[in-house]
Order: C-alpha cells, then sequence, then structure tokens
C-alpha cells in the first residue's frame, strides 16, 4: 500500500478505482474478523433473488439524531434461515424500525463501497428493546392516569368536520380524502389539512404543532385524523413516543389514527381514541359512522310513522269496542227495568184486598173504620163485614171470647 | 329548527318516540308530533347530504 501512496502525485494521479482499491485491501486487513453489532433497521429490502438489503443506523440516545448510517447484505442462503427464525423468536417480521444485533463481517467494494455482510442475527436483542421502550412509555402514561383520556371522550354523532394532520404530499392523505368525499352514500365532510412532516426527526414536534392548532379551533372541529403517507417506513418508532402520545391522550377531541402499519400498534394507537390500520380504514370508520346516523333517521322517521298509525289503530279500536258495548249495555240496563218492574207488579198483585177476600178472608168494619181489635166492639154494636162477592150486617152479641 | 344542533335534534327525536310509543302522548297532539317528528328528520338529513355554507366559510377562515 506504502508503495502506491508513494508512486501518487499529481502526475500520476490515481484512478477511482485504484483508490477504492487500495481501501478495499485497506478495510480488509483492518477488520479481519466478524463483530457482533447493535443497530436499527432503517430499511429492510427483499430482493427477487432472495437477497436480503438492509440500512442499519444509529442514533443519539438524547436527540435521536442519526449518528451513524450503513448498509448492509443478508445472502440469500442466510436470509432464508434468518427471516423465519426471527420471526418465530419475535412474533415479528424482520422490518424496518427494528433495533437488532447482528454478527457482521466488513466489505468494501470499488463499485458498492462500505457494506456490511450479515452472517447472524440473536432476536432476544429486538424483543428486549421493543419491548423495553413501549412498555417504558405505556407505564408512565398509565402511571399519570392519562393513558385511556381521549379514548372515553364521546364520539361525534355526526363526525363531518374533520382536522386532518399528515403530510399534504402523502399518498396516504389523498388516499384518505378521496375515499372520504367521494363516499358512495353522497355523506357531507369538511376536511381541513394541517401539515406536518410524517418521516424524519420532526415527526412528534410537528403532529404536536398540529395538534396545537387544532385545538385554537377545538369547537369547530368534530374530530382529528392522524394519516401517514406511502413512503420509507423506518421512522415507526416517532409514533412511541412519550411527548406525542401524552399530547394525543390529554386532546380535547377523538383522535383517530390511520397510519399504516405492519408490527404491533403504535403507542399512538394505543393512547388515540380508535385506531385504523390505514389511511382508507380511517376514512371508512367516519363514513360509517355517519351510515349509522342515517339508518338511524330511517329507523326513526318509519318509527314515528308506525307508532302513530298504531296508535291511531288502537283508537279505533276502543271507540269501535265502546260502540259494540252501547247496545248490549243498553238491553242489559233495560231488561233490568223490566224485571224491576215485573217484582213490582207481583207484589201489588199480591197484595190486593180482592185476591186476600177471595183467600177466604174478611174485612169487618164498624162506622167504616175497620176493627182491628175486640177492643174496637162493643155488644150490641153493628158491624158491617165485607166478603168476596158482598157484604153483610151482624150485631155482636160478645167481645169477650 | 334554525339554532338547533343536530344532537339536540336527535334528543327531541327521541323524545317524541317514546312519548308516542309509550301511550302518554295524547291523540289529539299525535298529529302536530308527527309534523315536528318529520321536520326534524329532514333537518337532520340536511346535515348529513347537503353541504353548509356557512360551514365552509367558517372552514376556509381557519388556518391550516
Amino acid at each position: 500500500m506504502d508503495t502506491k501512496r508513494m508512486m501518487n502525485d499529481i502526475e500520476n494521479p490515481l484512478t477511482l478505482y485504484s483508490l477504492n482499491s487500495i481501501v478495499r485491501e485497506a478495510v480488509s486487513a483492518a477488520l479481519p474478523s466478524r463483530y457482533w453489532i447493535t443497530g436499527e433497521l432503517s430499511e429492510v429490502r427483499e430482493a427477487v433473488n432472495g437477497h436480503c438489503y438492509i440500512e442499519l443506523v444509529q442514533r443519539d440516545e438524547a436527540t435521536g439524531e442519526l449518528v451513524a448510517k450503513a448498509r448492509g447484505t443478508i445472502w440469500a442462503r442466510i436470509y432464508s434461515l434468518l427471516s423465519p427464525y426471527f420471526l418465530e423468536q419475535t412474533g415479528h417480521r424482520f422490518t424496518q424500525g427494528l433495533k437488532v444485533l447482528l454478527q457482521v463481517s466488513v466489505n468494501f467494494h470499488e463499485l458498492y463501497g462500505y457494506t456490511l455482510d450479515v452472517c447472524d442475527i440473536e432476536p432476544a436483542y429486538t424483543i428486549g428493546d421493543m419491548a423495553r421502550k413501549r412498555q417504558m412509555v405505556i407505564r408512565q402514561l398509565t402511571d399519570e392516569g392519562v393513558i385511556n383520556l381521549n379514548k372515553e371522550l364521546p364520539f361525534p354523532l355526526l363526525p363531518q368536520r374533520v382536522a386532518v394532520i399528515s403530510s399534504s404530499a402523502a399518498a396516504g392523505y389523498g388516499d384518505f380524502c378521496d375515499q372520504l368525499h367521494n363516499n358512495a352514500y353522497g355523506f357531507v365532510f369538511y376536511t381541513k389539512l394541517f401539515p406536518a412532516p410524517m418521516q424524519g426527526n420532526g415527526v412528534e414536534q410537528g403532529i404536536i404543532d398540529a395538534f396545537d392548532s387544532i385545538a385554537r379551533d377545538s369547537d369547530f372541529w368534530d374530530v382529528v385524523v392522524i394519516i401517514r403517507g406511502g413512503g420509507a417506513v423506518s421512522e415507526l418508532s416517532c409514533f412511541d413516543t412519550y411527548e406525542l402520545a401524552n399530547n394525543c391522550a390529554q386532546f380535547p377531541l377523538p383522535v383517530i389514527t390511520g397510519i399504516g402499519h405492519r408490527r404491533d400498534e403504535s403507542v399512538l394507537d394505543i393512547v388515540a381514541h380508535t385506531s385504523a390500520k390505514t389511511p382508507t380504514a380511517a376514512a371508512e370508520l367516519l363514513i360509517h359512522a355517519m351510515l349509522a346516523q342515517a339508518g338511524w333517521l330511517a329507523d326513526v322517521q318509519q318509527g314515528v310513522v308506525s307508532a302513530v298509525r298504531s296508535r291511531v289503530d288502537a283508537e279505533k279500536l276502543r271507540l269501535q269496542s265502546l260502540l259494540q258495548r252501547i247496545p248490549v249495555a243498553t238491553a242489559l240496563f233495560m231488561q233490568g227495568l223490566h224485571h224491576k218492574l215485573d217484582l213490582c207488579q207481583k207484589y201489588i198483585d199480591a197484595s190486593s184486598p180482592e185476591r186476600i177476600l177471595a183467600l177466604g178472608y174478611s174485612i169487618t168494619r164498624i162506622n167504616g173504620k175497620a176493627v182491628r181489635s175486640t177492643d174496637d166492639i162493643m155488644p150490641g154494636d153493628e158491624i158491617v163485614t165485607t166478603v168476596s162477592g158482598g157484604s153483610f150486617t151482624s150485631k155482636v152479641t160478645d167481645n169477650n171470647q | 329548527m334554525e339554532n338547533i344542533t343536530y344532537a339536540q335534534a336527535v334528543e327531541r327525536l327521541e323524545e317524541i318516540m317514546n312519548s308516542i310509543q309509550g301511550g302518554g302522548m295524547d291523540v289529539d297532539k299525535l298529529a302536530v308530533a308527527l309534523k315536528e317528528a318529520s321536520e326534524l328528520v329532514q333537518f337532520c338529513r340536511g346535515k348529513l347530504y347537503k353541504v353548509d355554507e356557512e360551514v365552509k366559510q367558517l372552514l376556509e377562515d381557519i388556518e391550516g
């Protein structure tokens, strides 16, 4: 190498290839072993030939800024074993956003530059890191009693006025608006974009700023929807931060997330009122809420009409039954009267003097007054006795028998 | 009807419905209730399907 370097001056420049060859030899000589390294997968791309191309990054723990980055290759014969093993161990596909512990060898290629060849992986590291970070944030939100605050907000009957936090360039935002405004039922929605970066370092602050803008007119809005666009998915962990989750949880309006992801839901999804898998699913959710109201209105309209109808029918029946009861009641009443009159007649008949006289009884009178006691008459009195058919006169001989 | 919100309209509709179904409403008032319910349903439908120009204007005034 020294020889090559010595031969080089302005008159004898190296070709780029020669320089790169020197670098390759130097790298190879300086880094002969395999090394266990930790890093974050910012990109994972499976090629049709079975090889997997990755990008590894390292962030400053305090600021989250990128401090190192390298490309890597997992050759097909290794990846075909590593990929299912990783999935089996972690429950996650080998995808971007994960922190990994990899065994690598260092390569330098004249054309492709600096790359790492991945030989092995330790899934336990990833499991531990993911769980630790998420759990820490979730525990803090739980301890502070805020984790369910947004979920506890009542969902509006008509989620029509929608504040959208997204990036205007994001495909997901376009899909969402298209789905919403061209819904098959003709429901009206009012949307406004509150722009925020959906990837990169500014995600957390961008979304928090958008929340603040929406909060200034919180009476106007019905719901907030966070939509993430397509593109590289390397920054999913930015939806797991405490500050963002805390802002979302305590927001005065229901927040719906449609940030599309393949791994476990983000902490933002956990604290949001409702989390949808994709931007279009978030739009569907709003459309369904409207559809439920439209259905309810149709039911009520029909319900009121049929309730009135059944009430009127019930009243008709009541009248009808009243009308039917009148002749019966009248007949019964008349029958009762007749019966009473008959009884009276019978009583009167039974009590008539003619009937009593006909039975053999008689009436005795003295001076026109009926004799009721022996004291009413004296011997020598003339009395008139009436019997059935006539009267006869007698003289009292004795009244003391 | 002008100043009523959708939620208030829904509440009133439920009230009318319960009153008719529960049999607590005078027969004489049925026609009036039916008319009110029908107007409320139309009002609610309008919210779902018709663009409210006032809301649209407010939307434009809000800074995104």
